[in-house]
């Protein structure tokens, strides 16, 4: 079979059209599908097409045929659902090795037919995997997110079997394809990687996931760039998208995929989105116009077509991609690369990345507690509080004896999966046991870390793990840890590293960039004078890890270092934050830190500073004693609650201000009797300073910083200063403070709620309007007279219940009898636009 | 079927305030001070997590003064009755004997087109229809955690406090809610006791975890409202809480809860969706009022005009 791989660096190659709607217009009926062999079968086998390839054969033979003679250079066999899953729906799971088999080497014949007409034009066969009707990452039941219809096992073993059944047949190449959940993809690869170990056979394979609509993501919610790193661990021939979009909407994703992959890029769009019939309408000269866009940017490989294609599309297609020359692969840096929903990229001098450590059983009691107790939703908040504090990276740990690690491992994870805001990152598997890592590696679709692995158990245990974590396509962490031990010394640290990295590069084919060393950060300070060079040791391992073995990232766990010092948060934040100032310096690229536990390097105070890094570094022999002793005289001191007068030295204009936008009512008496002296008239303590100081509130609350609980204690503010100044205003006879208008408000006859309306008419008064609130459960005769009286300027009306509609009705219709120009404010639970405009 | 406990009435005067605080679900209350977010998530929220935590501390210091100083009472009544479905009422029996109906329950049922398979619901479904033959129950209750709430509102008003004013009926209505959880597990675990060994924290009540249902007059399953009068009737509830009913038949004080109790493992809120003038006019029957007023109680409800 001519070498593929030397073939696409020559020209672009065709993949074949849609199988579906070519077989659909043969109009097939139950018995077709049948045929004599399944003629009493159990179930209804209409509509299973894979079945053909044993029952109709010939049907199958003729569309490959077409294909080819218009111009196809890929035929994907018949067998996107010749799985035992997806066969299970029609009964059929124990054909599924035959199914395949079979598909195989019917289009093996036929190519082998084309290749023999046209010896310059070497046709190939593509065994097609498809996703199965399953999703190993989302629960299909909403109100029980952790469930899973199917697992990651389950998929191997029926992905194995199908490999097998092509790989019998005699396909050239395998194609993943139409994934739409990534952790389906990566159980097929760890099925096809299985295979090709179990068996000694290798065969190029393809990876084309479906980018469902205009979010731009996969079904199970990763971005393109998040899909692309979670499953290229593997040598593919070429990743790609197809189906689900039209040439056009899919061109930006292939796009996103030609600039960010070394490998090869295909695409086999839908001939368009389909119409209100669900049928395709877009012509084989308007596809072919849209690939053309695509060959022209150079985005292309290997380019074909998904549902709705035809031969004559895929025709136009050929003919056009004749004219180009085929996308030549860009050489990128080879950076650490991880996913979760979203990609992480560790660029060369981006900042040190954080690892969240709040959600391990074995550093936060408070979470062990709440997984102990099974209060995961509880659990699923620290996790995302670490997110939002800044994590980029989510360590999850359950290792604890009391504690089924690897279900609830399974659990925790299956609940993030089902948490966009914490599941956009890339996940941190730890365990000291690899039972409960690879359990979790079966949960998380996109690429994770492994923490860790190491040669505590020697070289052919550590090379079994090491195997298994590329497989899963995750990267890995390795301890500085070997049969003798812990690496304690600077000498012992590299000497284990050195090894670890070359049985890793060379033995088990990892690249350099998934592999983070861990060197130890190991406690200081303790009082042993062994211990005190730990934390030189491992800057300086860390520099001599970064300068030597190319590639790798060095980690390790801060919180470690400050051990001697629990319970004395301000020395431990201090000692924290000045090693990973000396440690980022060194080369550490990344830590497992707790955001909250650091203070920044510049401002911890001179003479800890000074203390601290006497034990860092080493610099004196009596260093932890000096600590130790500062230490003492911050023990007791909590963050101390400082109240700050100072404003009250400021004007009595912004007091005043001061005390509205903070809601402060102890000196608005005093404050508002001070301004009344400074103007001629009361009134223009409202006017000016008080309005002045409530337009602040209503600017802050419209831009969204400041909230209705603010707003109501500055309402309070402002009513008890107008209450103090109205006896003044009262006795100068002035007119009052010129409302901007007059407003009564009442609940409804036979309505009870009042808070929505508190709420209003709170917020309406601080803003210069004269509310009236008649309370609750008011007639409609009571409203109309007192808004006459009271000569309102606008109605506003409340209600909860149901029957307060029709209340407000007639209140409106009274109004209009009665000759009310003024408007009708319509407000609460009950009430909506559409009543409002249509009824009152 | 669960057999109850003890069928008939329960009143309980002067419940402990302090009790009821525990079951506070406070998601709605920040929800009330138009603050948006989960709790306890809100209190850390990058946004309005500060306002948030200012305001939790001023409600905890005004509840703890509310149940200190006792501002407020809680009373309650509960039954717990022989019943069985008919068509798509609930009938409520006299006695065991079940010969004789106190009070008959109207419920109405889905019109929707459904999938195959899915039945068009009713909340009388959930309690054995009397051809089976098969003893079953339904619960009622009122509580409330109003009363005297009229003299501390009046107090803000006069100071001017519009702030605790509003605060302290945001209290109020929470204590309600949560009177009204904390009476259902009762029920659930002691009073009807077919939940005897429910071991379910605040959060798993506010996510209704257990089994069963309490479905008040208004709810999306049970919109009309003028069955909270059979459900007042036959607990007697103004005398024994203190709870009127307004013309509208909203309950007096606003902080009250009331409802059904529903026992049955499938039990599950449902929304009525829109129903046609078949069964409003089947429904007004039963109910022996006219249709024209079936109608305007109806009103959000019905598919036609």
């Amino acid at each position: 079979m001519p070498d593929i791989k030397q073939i696409l660096k020559e020209r672009i190659l065709v993949l074949d059209g849609a199988m579906g709607t070519m077989i659909q217009r043969h109009k097939l009926e139950e018995e077709d599908f049948r045929g004599e062999r399944f003629k009493d079968h159990p179930h209804s086998l209409k509509g299973n097409n894979d079945l053909l390839s044993i029952t109709r054969p010939d049907i199958i033979k003729d569309i490959h045929s077409k294909y080819f003679e218009a111009g196809a250079d890929i035929a994907e066999t018949n067998t996107f659902s010749s799985t035992k899953i997806a066969q299970a729906d029609y009964k059929l799971e124990h054909i599924v090795y035959e199914l395949n088999l079979q598909a195989a080497k019917i289009a093996k014949e036929v190519a082998d037919e084309f290749t023999k007409k046209e010896h310059g034009k070497p046709r190939f066969v593509a065994g097609s995997i498809g996703p199965t009707n399953r999703t190993a990452s989302l629960s299909p039941d909403v109100n029980d997110p952790g469930f899973r219809a199917v697992t990651f096992d389950e998929l191997v073993d029926a992905y194995y079997e199908q490999t097998k059944g092509l790989a019998d047949g005699g396909v050239d190449i395998l194609l993943v394809e139409t994934i739409f959940d990534t952790l389906n993809a990566k159980a097929a690869l760890f099925a096809i990687q299985k295979y090709f170990y179990e068996t000694g056979k290798k065969l190029p394979v393809m990876v084309s996931g479906t980018i469902t609509d205009a979010s731009g993501r996969t079904l199970s919610g990763q971005t393109v760039e998040a899909f692309l790193y979670s499953v290229t661990h593997f040598d593919l021939l070429s990743i790609g998208f197809n189906c689900a979009l039209g040439a056009k909407q899919l061109r930006p994703h292939i796009s996103t995929l030609a600039e960010k992959s070394e490998l090869l890029v295909s695409a086999h769009p839908n001939a368009g989105l389909p119409n209100a019939f669900g049928e395709y309408d877009e012509t084989p000269e308007s596809t072919a116009i849209q690939i053309e866009e695509f060959l022209n940017e150079g985005l292309i490989n290997i380019v074909g077509g998904c549902c709705g294609t035809t031969p004559k599309h895929i025709k136009a297609i050929a003919d056009v991609a004749k004219k180009y020359p085929p996308r030549v692969p860009p050489v990128l840096e080879h950076l650490p690369r991880y996913s979760g929903l979203e990609p992480l990229t560790v660029f060369k001098g981006s900042n040190f990345v954080n690892v969240g450590e709040r959600t391990n059983v074995t550093g936060s009691a408070k979470f062990k507690k709440l997984i102990k107790e099974e209060k995961y939703e509880d659990a699923l908040a620290i996790a995302r509080h670490q997110v939002e504090g800044g994590a980029q990276m989510i360590d999850v740990n359950m290792d604890e004896g009391m504690l089924d690690s690897e279900e609830v491992m399974v659990k925790f994870l299956h609940l993030i999966a089902s948490e966009p805001d914490i599941s956009k990152l890339p996940i941190m598997i730890d365990s000291s046991k690899w039972s409960v890592i690879e359990e979790g590696l079966k949960c998380v679709q996109g690429k994770s870390i492994v923490n860790s692995i190491s040669l505590k158990e020697g070289e052919e245990k550590f090379k079994e793990s090491a195997r298994k974590v590329k497989m899963y396509g995750a990267a890995v962490i390795v301890m500085a840890f070997d049969e003798n031990g812990q690496a304690d010394t600077y000498q012992k640290k590299i000497d284990i590293c050195k090894r670890a990295y070359d049985i890793l590069t060379k033995e088990v084919g990892f690249a350099p960039e998934d592999i983070i060393f861990d060197p130890n950060i190991l406690t200081v300070a303790t009082g042993l004078e062994e211990h005190n060079n730990y934390a030189v040791d491992y800057l300086n391992a860390t520099k001599w890890i970064k300068e030597n073995l190319p590639g790798a990232q060095v980690s390790g766990g801060v919180s470690n270092i400050s051990f001697s010092f629990r319970g004395n948060d301000r020395v431990r934040e201090a000692i924290h934050s000045a090693f990973l100032y000396h440690a980022i310096k060194a080369g550490m690229d990344m830590g497992i830190v707790n955001p909250g536990m650091l203070e920044l390097y510049e401002e911890i105070p001179k003479d800890l500073l000074e203390r601290v890094e006497d034990v860092l570094l080493n610099r004196r022999p009596d260093s932890t004693e000096r600590l130790v002793e500062y230490a003492e005289t911050v023990k007791n001191k909590g963050k101390e609650q400082v109240r700050d007068d100072s404003w009250r030295q400021q004007d009595v204009k912004a007091r005043l201000t001061h005390s509205l936008v903070k809601g402060i009512v102890e000196y608005i008496d005093e404050d508002t009797e001070e301004a009344r002296k400074l103007f001629d008239k009361p009134i223009q303590v409202i006017e000016g300073p008080l309005m002045d100081g409530m337009n602040v509130v209503g600017d802050l609350f419209g831009e969204g910083k400041m909230f209705l609980p603010q707003v109501v204690k500055s309402a309070r503010v402002m009513k008890k200063a107008v209450a103090y100044l109205l006896p003044y205003i009262e006795a100068t006879k002035e007119e009052g403070a010129k409302p901007k208008g007059k407003i009564l408000m009442a609940t409804v006859k036979g309505d009870v709620h009042d808070i929505g309306k508190n709420i209003v008419g709170v917020v309406l008064g601080c803003n210069n309007y004269d509310v009236i609130d008649l309370g609750v459960m008011v007639s409609c005769e009571k409203i109309l007279e007192t808004a006459r009286q009271e000569k309102a300027d606008v109605i506003g009306l409340s209600g909860l219940i149901t029957p307060s509609l029709d209340e407000m009705v007639h209140v409106a219709k009274e109004m209009e009898r009665e000759g009310f120009t003024i408007p009708l404010l319509i407000g609460g639970a009950t009430t909506s636009k559409v009543h409002t405009a249509v009824k009152i | 079927m669960y057999k109850p406990n003890f069928t008939g009435i329960k009143v309980f005067d002067s419940y402990s305030l302090e009790e009821i605080a525990e079951y506070i679900d406070w998601a709605p209350f920040f929800r009330t001070w138009e603050l948006a977010g989960k709790y306890p998530d809100i209190l850390e929220d990058k946004v309005v997590g500060e306002t948030a935590k200012n305001l939790f501390n001023d409600a905890n210091a005004l509840l703890k003064k509310i149940i200190e100083e006792k501002w407020l009472t809680a009373k309650a009544v509960i039954g717990i009755w022989n019943a069985n479905a008919a068509g798509d009422d609930i009938e409520i029996y006299k006695d065991e004997k079940r010969d004789e109906v106190i009070k008959v329950f109207k419920t109405l049922r889905q019109q929707g087109q459904k999938s195959t398979n899915i039945p068009n619901i009713s909340l009388s479904d959930f309690v054995a229809p009397k051809e089976t033959g098969l003893k079953d129950y339904v619960g009622g209750f009122a509580v409330t955690a109003g009363i005297g709430i009229e003299k501390w509102i009046k107090k803000f008003n006069d100071e001017l406090d519009d702030y605790n004013k509003i605060m302290l009926q945001a209290l109020a209505d929470r204590l309600a809610e949560a009177f009204a959880e904390l009476m259902h597990k009762k029920v659930r675990t002691e009073y009807w006791g077919y939940s005897k060994d429910e071991k379910l924290g605040n959060d798993e009540l506010i996510k209704e975890k257990y089994q069963g249902i309490r479905p008040a007059p208004g709810y999306p399953a049970c919109p009309d409202h003028t069955e909270k009068t059979t459900l007042f009737e036959i607990l007697d509830a103004e005398k024994n809480t203190g709870i009127k009913l307004t013309e509208s038949l909203a309950m007096y004080p606003a902080s009250s809860v009331s409802g059904m109790y529903f026992a049955h493992p499938k039990s599950k809120y449902f929304g009525l969706g829109k129903i046609g003038k078949d069964q409003a006019e089947d429904y007004a029957k039963r109910k022996g009022m006219s249709l024209k007023e079936i109608e305007k109680w109806l009103s959000p409800v019905l598919n036609y005009e």
